[in-house]
């Protein structure tokens, strides 16, 4: 990407800087004429000469417009105008206010290979002025001329470069900038494209655990249910065509432990299919977290103690007293506003506990109604569910002095 | 068995082979007596409150009307009747919500013939139907009973011993400890049985013998 972006206000100075240097030139010249001694012709010659430089900036400005860049109708007008400038110098060295356009728009309006020429020749005109006028007089001012010709072609040279140096750099910066914006737009492609193949790659995991499932699922049926249903089958027929009452009870009873096995079989690979969280982690585990949580969710302080030897329960047991607990601290969070809430699992030997004591508001036991027929939630719920697997249920409390709630069970262990 | 104390039933499953299964069990044995069946919980709902039977043998799994919900209905409607949740599966998912509506307990469908009835007995005299799976293993606990003796203490056990050992009453123990009174008699209950005491002041007294305490 070469595009050198040119500033506006350069634009501006381009077109107007000229006029304005020659109207600068005019009027010193002017005021100068007797001073440097011009005679009447010089002075007509000037005028003209001046008048002839408006129109051929113009064109200059036109050509520009034109064709932007360098070409060679802007070549020949930058000449000429030198031309120009360098013979009002000779005729007034205070045109060089004139003359300097040259250096500064060298490099705009001459093809690469000119610019140096162009400046050279700009550097002879303002020498010729900078000592008082062309042509010199004399070996001494001959001396001062080239010296200063010297000066001007070592600074242009030296300020060209500069120039160069940094139109290089800038436009490094731009292609840098364009690069980082190629990049960031692959870049930004390439995220979708990974979003799109990661969508992909969940659909097709979801599709190849599916299907995984079902081959699992059909395994089963066909290794328990089937199995089982075709036994069932064959010893049934035996019963249809039984001699004897004894052979066919022999062959029901078969058969009916053949179903019963198989239902359990059965069973087993639904409770597989979904697997309860409890399982995996333990009741003390799974009450940990929740107690963890209600803490968290309350901003009151949560303990979990656990104390006895930690036994694998049956899941049943498990279930009832995590959903005792739930309940226990939904009800503590609800009505007691405690600070402190404490949750102790004991384990006994042959009966497990679950306590679960806050220190808050506190209520009369006796004002809540008793255990109704529906079962249903909240104290009666829970001590329907302690009384389900031989359990006991005791709610100790007292207007101001907290609550503690007790579940007692049975330890039954999990044999599967 | 007298007409006094038969039991009047309601059978409520999608499946007419179980329905028939059910009715021919329950009509051999002395005791019982089939009012009517459903194939839905809508038609359950319907029959209930028609038929007045003791107790409600009920599906959950049915199209046309689950079984929750149907005993959610009934609990609602305050219908005297029991309900006994036959199932196939024993899920939380599938029991706890129908224990939650108001079902007085649930049986295994392939539950064996004595424990069917019994359990149908229990829910009639309202008495507490136990969930199967724990009641064969509680029956299987309590035919090999723990020999006590020398167990010994826990550590939880042990700080209850040193609390009492202080003159610190059940109430204060429950407080320190910030569990129940109940669960403090509890464990002094495991306590007295492991030292083989009857009291505080005993269990005080062997704690300090075996070297337990001080």
């Amino acid at each position: 990407m070469t595009n050198p972006v040119e500033p506006s206000r350069r634009v501006g100075f381009d077109t107007w800087g000229p006029h304005a240097l020659l109207a600068v030139a005019v009027v010193t010249a002017a005021g100068a004429a007797h001073a440097v001694g011009m005679t009447r012709d010089a002075m007509y010659a000037a005028g003209a000469l001046a008048a002839a430089a408006v129109p051929l900036q113009l064109c200059l400005g036109l050509a520009r417009r034109n064709t932007p860049g360098p070409n060679r109708t802007s070549a020949v007008l930058y000449f000429l105008r030198w031309a120009l400038g360098f013979v009002l110098a000779w005729l007034n060295p205070f045109f060089a206010f004139y003359a300097v356009a040259g250096y500064y728009s060298a490099d705009r309006h001459l093809p690469r290979r000119l610019v140096m020429p162009g400046l050279v020749l700009t550097a002879i005109t303002m020498a010729g002025s900078q000592i008082g006028g062309l042509p010199p007089h004399g070996p001494v001012s001959w001396t001062g001329f080239f010296v200063v010709f010297a000066a001007n072609v070592g600074m242009v040279t030296l300020f060209t470069r500069f120039a160069r140096q940094e139109q290089a750099l800038t436009q490094g910066q731009a292609d840098t900038i364009a690069e980082l914006e190629r990049t960031n737009t692959a870049l930004q492609e390439a995220l979708e494209e990974n979003a799109a193949l990661h969508a992909q790659l969940l659909v097709q995991a979801r599709e190849a655990g599916v299907a995984d499932e079902r081959r699992r699922l059909a395994a089963e049926i066909h290794d328990t249910i089937a199995q089982g249903l075709t036994g069932i089958i064959a010893q049934l027929q035996v019963v249809a065509n039984a001699p004897d009452l004894d052979t066919a009870r022999t062959h029901l009873e078969r058969a009916s432990s053949l179903a019963r096995h198989s239902l359990g079989e059965a069973r087993r690979s639904v409770h597989n299919l979904a697997p309860v969280a409890l399982a995996a982690d333990g009741l003390p585990e799974a009450l940990k977290k929740t107690v963890t949580d209600w803490g968290e969710r309350t901003g009151a302080r949560a303990d979990f103690t656990v104390t006895g030897t930690t036994e694998h329960l049956h899941e049943e047991v498990s279930a009832t007293l995590l959903r005792i607990s739930q309940e226990a601290l939904s009800n503590a969070a609800r009505h007691a506003r405690p600070t402190r809430v404490g949750v102790t699992l004991s384990f006994m030997g042959d009966e497990v506990t679950l306590d679960i004591r806050d220190d808050g508001t506190g209520f009369d036991p006796a004002a809540v109604p008793e255990r109704t027929h529906a079962g249903g939630f909240g104290l009666g719920g829970m001590r329907a569910r302690a009384e389900r697997i031989a359990g006991s249920l005791t709610v100790e409390s007292e207007p101001g002095q907290g609550t503690a709630v007790s579940a007692r069970v049975p330890l039954v262990r999990d044999d599967r | 068995m007298t007409a006094e104390t038969l039991i009047s039933l309601l059978i409520v499953d999608d499946h007419p082979v179980v329905r028939d299964g059910l009715r021919g069990m329950f009509e051999s044995a002395p005791g019982f007596r089939v009012l009517g069946e459903a194939a839905n919980g809508v038609e359950a709902v319907a029959r209930a409150t028609a038929l007045d039977p003791d107790v409600i043998l009920m599906d959950l799994r049915m199209p046309g009307g689950s079984g929750v919900d149907a005993i959610r209905e009934l609990t609602r409607l305050g219908v005297r009747a029991r309900i006994l949740v036959l199932t196939t599966y024993d899920t939380d998912s599938d029991t706890l919500p129908a224990i939650e509506a108001g079902a007085t307990g649930y049986l295994l469908k392939d539950a064996p013939r004595d424990e069917l009835f019994t359990a149908v007995r229990a829910a009639a005299e309202g008495r507490t139907v136990l969930s199967p799976a724990v009641a064969s293993r509680l029956v299987h606990a309590v035919r090999t009973p723990r020999q006590p003796g020398n167990e010994p203490l826990s550590g939880r056990e042990r700080e209850v011993l040193a609390l009492v050992a202080k003159g610190t009453s059940n109430r204060e123990i429950a407080r320190e400890l910030f569990i129940s009174e109940a669960t403090v008699k509890t464990h002094l209950t495991h306590l007295y049985t492991k030292l083989g005491v009857n009291d505080r002041a005993a269990a005080v007294a062997v704690g300090y013998d075996r070297g337990i305490l001080g």
